[in-house]
């Protein structure tokens, strides 16, 4: 045997010990560096958990002193001369009688290995921004005109060991009659390199009531709101003290009660702000107590099947809704029959208890379909607006076989580091699907320059690329393979990459003859 | 971003999966190739290669629960690989080092070319990886997995370099008379 043989050997240890080895030792420094941090900041754990006044006195059971939102600091840089990362003696005396927004995570699906104790919980973002804790409480659009100056950047958050500290905290607090350990845990999922980018004040907010991110993976900006927003007992101190919200509705658009998605539902309705039903409405939201209530998204204990249950029950059942602010920035929440308003995607165990009374007069209306019907934006018009895009509208195929739709397209942005402006296209992708997706086509349109279109190439090329003379593309090439998936061996995959002036247009296909591909690519040149 | 959905993205084809990949695991790809192969240059080539294969891999494989181990096992494999390519080049003191010490408890004149039997012994080695105490597996799995130097391990682990060398000394002791019940001849 020689020397590569005996390293061979272990080639096919199991995956977790792997896993375990590669972040062993990592929990221990970190507990080392963040309790004394944490005992110096005692930021108060549980949304909505208010220590000595407002909402808290309602919970009192919740109330709990956490080191985690600790970590968040700590793991925080910045690259710019903004401090985003507090110093912990930096922390004001009266830090434990201030509300900090941040939840309670699912403690008791934990297995016993580590991995199997990290939470579930959807997207959820959160830092320190000059001594102020941010969380997310809405996403928009990319082309929403709402980044105002840059207030520094935020850097991938490097905090990989949560679940070790999870199970640190665990034995820490085994014996004791706490149902959860008295932290807060933000999972491995949510923290590490989540939250990435410039931030920005948003326009007609001043930062302490509201700042923003662009994401550019994920092609929309993120809306964070201070901690202080919630710092009262009603639901004004945000909709009013933060988002303005009776000088800067707009209108209120629904959707039906199927859908609780609300950007993407089909039947919606828009409302005038000036209306009866919606002024009652805010003063609804502006009058309810917040509660504790599991029917958010991103509730420890929500439950697809029970938010379904309340749905299909009249007395409970809700609508969703987006008061719009303008400037296409809108609050996304549920309104229940039952007074219960759930908001946004990031306030975890936490809605707004609303007089149902006042809710009624908007429920009555939106029963009956009131309003002025939403245009649904269809999968057409965005490969229209995919058409009309400066860079590379013109490299949008004119074509596209019978048998497929567009499924989905993407445009992305470069922006402007410095202001957050859009100031070029990064690339455009558009997906084609049968009805079964027996066959697919995924079309992307680069700039000739990007390192991912060498990477395209590369694929192409390594896969067994073979040249595909395709007239007038400068260049080109295409590689036809079986597909290699389990299920259809016989399905046939091809990779194409063409060059058309300073783009490259780069086509996975599924299922599709290599011919349809090559005529897709073709009518690039007839437009 | 969650690792199912990276996972997701890879499955649909979205080259987003890459960036978040790279992004998301790059350092850790490199640490692993750099200490293998002691060569900044073709460390960093190794990760670019490991992306490529996670490409071509994904699917019809789903590594939704082990996405980094699964990542990082590739790149030890196109790490030794290198090595192994380019015989001429020296290699790395690391490697020469622990394959010696390897040698001690492994079966001797075993035949890796047999691949059932290969298949078996690499299976005992995971059963006696099982039974190890959580320490100790993880200094040995760095050590022959990771490839660590000793002092490395001994400050990742917050132990005295003497501590991981007895560790180390003792569990291939263990692992040489695990083989040995098992019926190998070591």
């Amino acid at each position: 045997m020689n020397e590569f043989e005996n390293i061979d050997l272990f080639d096919e240890i199991d995956e977790k010990h792997i896993a375990s080895a590669e972040k062993a030792g990592k929990a221990k420094r970190a507990a080392r560096l963040f309790l004394p941090i944490a005992a110096g900041l005692c930021l108060v754990m549980g949304i909505g958990l208010i220590l000595g006044k407002g909402l808290g006195n309602k919970h009192q059971g919740a109330h709990e002193i956490t080191a985690l939102a600790t970590e968040t600091a700590v793991n925080t840089q910045t690259a710019t001369d903004v401090p985003l990362t507090p110093e912990p003696t930096e922390a004001p005396a009266d830090e434990a009688d201030k509300l900090y927004l941040t939840y309670v995570g699912a403690m008791h699906e934990a297995g016993t290995d580590d991995y199997e104790a990290i939470p579930w919980g959807i997207d959820y973002y959160m830092f320190i921004y000059n001594g102020k804790e941010y969380f997310m409480f809405s996403y928009l659009d990319p082309l929403c005109d709402v980044i105002g100056e840059k207030l520094g950047t935020v850097e991938k958050f490097d905090f990989q060991y949560s679940a070790h500290w999870f199970s640190d905290c665990v034995e820490e607090n085994a014996g004791t009659d706490t149902e959860h350990p008295p932290y807060i845990l933000l999972s491995e999922n949510e923290l590490k390199g989540t939250v990435e980018g410039n931030i920005y004040s948003v326009k007609g907010f001043g930062p302490d009531e509201m700042i923003c991110m662009r994401l550019d993976y994920f092609n929309n900006i993120l809306l964070f709101t201070a901690d202080n927003g919630i710092t009262d007992n009603y639901g004004a101190a945000f909709f009013e003290d933060v988002l303005h919200m009776s000088d800067n509705i707009t209108e209120l658009r629904y959707y039906s009660h199927t859908d609780i998605s609300p950007r993407d539902g089909a039947n919606g309705y828009a409302i005038g702000a000036d209306t009866n039903e919606v002024g009652l409405l805010l003063e609804a939201i502006n009058e309810a107590s917040w509660v504790e209530d599991t029917r958010t998204w991103n509730s420890r204990y929500f439950n697809e099947s029970e938010t379904m249950a309340l749905q299909e029950d009249p007395a409970t059942n809700g609508y969703s809704i987006a008061l719009d602010l303008g400037g296409s920035m809108d609050v996304q929440i549920v309104v229940y029959r039952d007074g219960i308003i759930t908001i946004g995607s990031s306030f975890r165990d936490m809605a707004l208890s609303a007089e149902v009374s006042k809710l009624q007069p908007l429920f009555d209306l939106m029963d009956v379909n009131g309003g002025r019907s939403l245009k649904v934006s269809t999968q057409k018009d965005k490969l229209e607006k995919c058409k009309a895009d400066p860079r590379f509208g013109e490299m949008v195929p004119s074509w596209y076989p019978n048998n497929l739709r567009v499924t989905a397209t993407y445009i992305e942005y470069v922006t402007d580091s410095e202001t957050g402006a859009i100031i070029d296209t990064d690339h455009i992708r558009i997906d084609y699907k049968d009805k079964n997706h027996d066959s697919i086509i995924y079309l992307w349109i680069m700039p000739i320059e990007r390192k991912d279109t060498d990477y395209s190439i590369k694929c192409a090329v390594k896969a067994g690329a073979t040249i595909v003379d395709l007239n007038d593309f400068d260049t080109s090439c295409m590689c036809i393979r079986k597909s290699g998936h389990e299920e259809d061996p016989n399905d046939l995959y091809s990779q194409s990459v063409v060059t058309y002036k300073d783009a490259v247009i780069y086509v996975e296909a599924f299922g599709t003859l290599p011919s349809t591909v090559v005529r897709l690519l073709g009518s690039i040149l007839d437009r | 971003m969650d690792d199912s959905k990276i996972v997701d993205l890879f499955l649909r084809r979205d080259e987003t999966a890459l960036k978040l990949t790279e992004a998301k695991y790059g350092k850790r790809l490199f640490g692993l190739a750099s200490s293998i192969l002691g060569d900044k240059e073709t460390a960093s080539e190794c990760v670019n290669d490991t992306l490529l294969k996670a490409w071509d891999s994904i699917p019809p494989n789903e590594p939704r629960k082990f996405l980094p181990a699964y990542l990082l096992r590739i790149t030890r494999q196109l790490a030794f690989d290198r090595i192994r390519e380019d015989s001429a080049k020296k290699r790395s003191a690391t490697v020469t080092e622990l394959t010696r010490e390897i040698e001690e408890c492994i079966p001797s004149g075993f035949d890796m070319t047999e691949e059932l039997e290969a298949k078996e012994l690499k299976q005992s080695i995971n059963r006696f990886l099982d039974k190890l105490s959580r320490d100790k597996r993880d200094v040995f799995i760095r050590r022959y997995w990771f490839c660590d130097p000793v002092a490395d391990i001994a400050a990742r682990m917050g132990f005295r370099e003497s501590k991981v060398k007895t560790m180390l000394f003792r569990t291939r002791n263990e692992l040489r008379s695990y083989l040995e019940k098992e019926g190998y001849r070591v």
